[in-house]
């Protein structure tokens, strides 16, 4: 599939198509999640209020996650196929993903203060996902540091699937270090069942955060390869004068 | 394996005599640690009780430090296209110097962090857990270390992108190798599998880690 | 076999057609043919910035070419030696360590060792680390690690920059030997090389097609 799309036109035809339907999909999908997470669905019977920050926390958390498995395995075609649709969706998902880790670390504070009365605890699922901003923050800085493009493409995708081949390795790790030292036993915000009532709006939510996600990855994408095009462009042009200044001095 | 065994021999002479071979790396250590009591407290049993956390910790600022040079000198000053195109292959030589390079430089880890352990308040025995787990951590550090420095070797600031590219991918490793000190210290009976979590661990790096420098490497030389 | 010259390699046959090759997204080069076969030197010329050094990075195997293909044959077999503007010595290792080291990574036999650094006025310089040579002996020095390299192919960049006549000299005498014993040299250069019968590449042709297209 990944083939098809490799096309550049092919794909600019689709994106043509999903960047709007996203954005629109997603102010949608917000304008009913929003208030029916944040105002409608009850208050719980342990946390009252403060359950309406899980209604970003935790699709916060799922996208991040996904967002790393979306540029591992575009990495990875990227790093076999070489194909440059393939590394530009890895260029847009990385900041992506990094914010949804970065609001998903601060509203687990802002959760945790009125919980745990602390703005940080050094619980096994945030741990994880600070590690996870760490190593998004990584790739990122390596793809910045790097001049050439074509470097930058293949070192970033080398890194990015390494960090896919350790993730369940730091989150067992994460999981090892915290139970061996388990703190007086604290609420979660996963009870092993959900009821109905939050289970809605938080499907709608996590969709909403899946269509702002596909929106921003394509735009991205998008926004790259006019870059990408004006650079050829750009580049065409000096070579035309270099050669025509080189052609003028011999004559 | 001629091939490997003189890159093994040529790097171990290299590492040793080149750039101060393990005293750099060592002093690194032993100052981290010397300084981070004058942080801590004086207090004797919150140094016992951060100690294994701290001295493993140490240990893994002690590779990331000659990371940069590992690779960035065989990239500017010609190496890596010979190592590339010799018969041994660029996976075999990264291996090679890598292991090399940590026999070298990372051998002072273990003896510091026993010395240190007994410094910091720990019984003989949990600082022998301790030195023991850090002695089976220190390839997978050096070699995740190593895979940091050749995704970054040549470029400007170097270090510094080599410790954020490096720390995630080495947390496993911390975690288990200070967690077999804690356990032997607390007596949670949890040392032997921490133990065997390390050296797992460095084992999957070894697996896993020269291959990775090895490719990105050979997408510098493009 | 020749004085101070490893010679059982496997004989190289290098052919090139229709080669387009860029850096940082300009083309270079396009539409390039070329052949050498056992015994044959290829000087390849042309401006700066015509992509010399490139087209020698893609004949090794570094870099994919963006169009068209590089065979260097038997590909299982041939060995390929490299001398680039860094020579690849390290500058606490003496040269005679780093010329035994190369011999046994390249499997040559160690008794060459000694007639090699005859032969390019290294002997001398034996204990020396390499890091106090001048421009010229760490040179000497890197083409000597070349007499030892067992390679059916020999790709040079600007050998001849950091060295005298006398050294010139001695290089040319070095390329007819191996040449004779049937090696390939494929070699970059601003200054005219005056090895008998060379084949000349000059970039300038593709690099004018390649600004066109």
């Amino acid at each position: 599939m990944f083939s098809y799309f490799a096309n550049p036109e092919r794909f600019e035809r689709l994106a043509r198509v999903v960047t709007p339907w996203a954005w629109g999909g997603a102010a949608v999908l917000f304008a009913i999640g929003l208030p029916w997470a944040l105002v409608i669905s009850p208050p719980d019977y342990q946390q009252s209020e403060t359950v309406r920050i899980m209604y970003v926390h935790v699709p916060s958390a799922w996208l991040a996650m996904a967002a790393y498995a979306g540029l591992g395995v575009s990495s990875f075609i990227y790093f076999i196929w070489r194909h440059n649709l393939a590394d530009l969706a890895a260029r847009a998902l990385a900041p992506a993903g990094a914010v949804f880790a970065a609001l998903c670390l601060v509203t687990g504070a802002l959760w945790g203060r009125p919980m745990w009365g602390a703005w940080w605890v050094w619980d096994a699922r945030l741990t994880s996902m600070l590690v996870l901003l760490l190593l998004y923050l990584g790739y990122m800085a390596l793809r910045a540091a790097i001049e050439d493009e074509k470097l930058a493409a293949r070192a970033g995708s080398i890194l990015a699937m390494a960090g896919l081949i350790n993730l369940p390795i730091i989150k067992f790790s994460v999981d090892w270090w915290n139970t061996l030292h388990q703190p007086a036993s604290v609420i979660r915000f996963d009870g092993p069942t959900i009821h109905a009532s939050k289970l809605w709006p938080l499907s709608v939510m996590a969709l909403a955060f899946t269509a702002l996600l596909t929106a921003l990855v394509f735009s991205t994408m998008r926004t790259l390869i006019l870059e990408r095009r004006a650079a050829v462009l750009e580049r065409k042009r000096e070579q035309r004068l270099e050669a025509e200044a080189s052609e003028g001095f011999a004559e | 394996m001629s091939a490997a065994l003189a890159l093994f021999s040529r790097e171990l002479k290299l590492a040793w005599a080149g750039g101060g071979g393990p005293a750099g790396p060592a002093a690194f250590n032993l100052a981290a640690l010397a300084l981070a009591p004058l942080a801590i407290g004086p207090d004797g049993d919150t140094l016992a009780a951060a100690g294994p956390g701290v001295i493993a910790f140490a240990a893994l600022l002690a590779t990331l430090q000659p990371a940069e040079r590992l690779f960035g000198e065989d990239a500017a000053d010609g190496t890596l296209e010979l190592y590339a195109l010799s018969g041994a292959g660029l996976a075999t030589a990264v291996l090679m110097k890598t292991l090399a390079f940590t026999l070298a430089v990372f051998w002072p880890i273990a003896p510091i962090a026993f010395i240190a352990a007994l410094a910091y308040g720990l019984e003989a025995g949990p600082a022998l857990i301790l030195s023991l787990a850090l002695l089976l951590a220190a390839p997978g550090l050096a070699l995740i270390a190593a895979f940091a420095g050749a995704l970054a070797a040549g470029l400007k600031r170097a270090g510094l992108l080599i410790a954020l590219i490096a720390a995630p991918l080495q947390v496993p490793l911390l975690v288990f190798a200070a967690g077999a000190g804690r356990a032997a210290a607390e007596g949670t009976g949890l040392e032997g599998a921490n133990l065997m979590m390390a050296a797992a661990g460095s084992l999957a790096a070894l697996a896993l880690a020269p291959l990775g420098a090895a490719a990105a490497l050979r997408a510098r030389l493009e | 076999m020749s004085d101070g010259l490893s010679a059982e390699f496997t004989r190289a046959d290098v052919r090139a057609a229709g080669v387009a090759l860029s850096r940082g997204g300009r083309t270079l080069v396009r539409g390039l043919n070329f052949a050498a076969a056992p015994g044959e030197a290829l000087a390849i010329t042309g401006p700066n910035g015509s992509g010399k050094t490139t087209l020698l990075r893609a004949v090794a195997g570094f870099i994919r070419p963006d169009a068209g293909e590089i065979h260097v044959e038997p590909a299982s077999d041939v060995k390929i030696a490299w001398l680039g503007h860094a020579e690849g010595l390290k500058p606490a290792e003496t040269v005679r360590d780093a010329l035994t080291f190369h011999a046994a990574l390249q499997g040559a036999s160690p008794e060459l060792i000694e007639p090699v650094m005859e032969r390019m006025a290294v002997a001398h310089l034996a204990r020396r680390a390499c890091g106090t040579l001048s421009a010229g002996q760490r040179r000497r020095t890197a083409l000597a690690r070349l007499a030892l390299s067992n390679a059916g192919l020999w790709i040079l960049d600007e050998p001849t920059a950091p060295l005298d006549a006398v050294s010139r000299a001695r290089l040319g005498a070095l390329i007819a030997d191996y040449r004779a014993a049937g090696g390939v040299v494929i070699a970059t250069t601003h200054a005219a090389l005056d090895w008998p019968d060379q084949t000349g590449l000059d970039l300038s042709d593709a690099a004018r097609e390649a600004r066109s297209a």
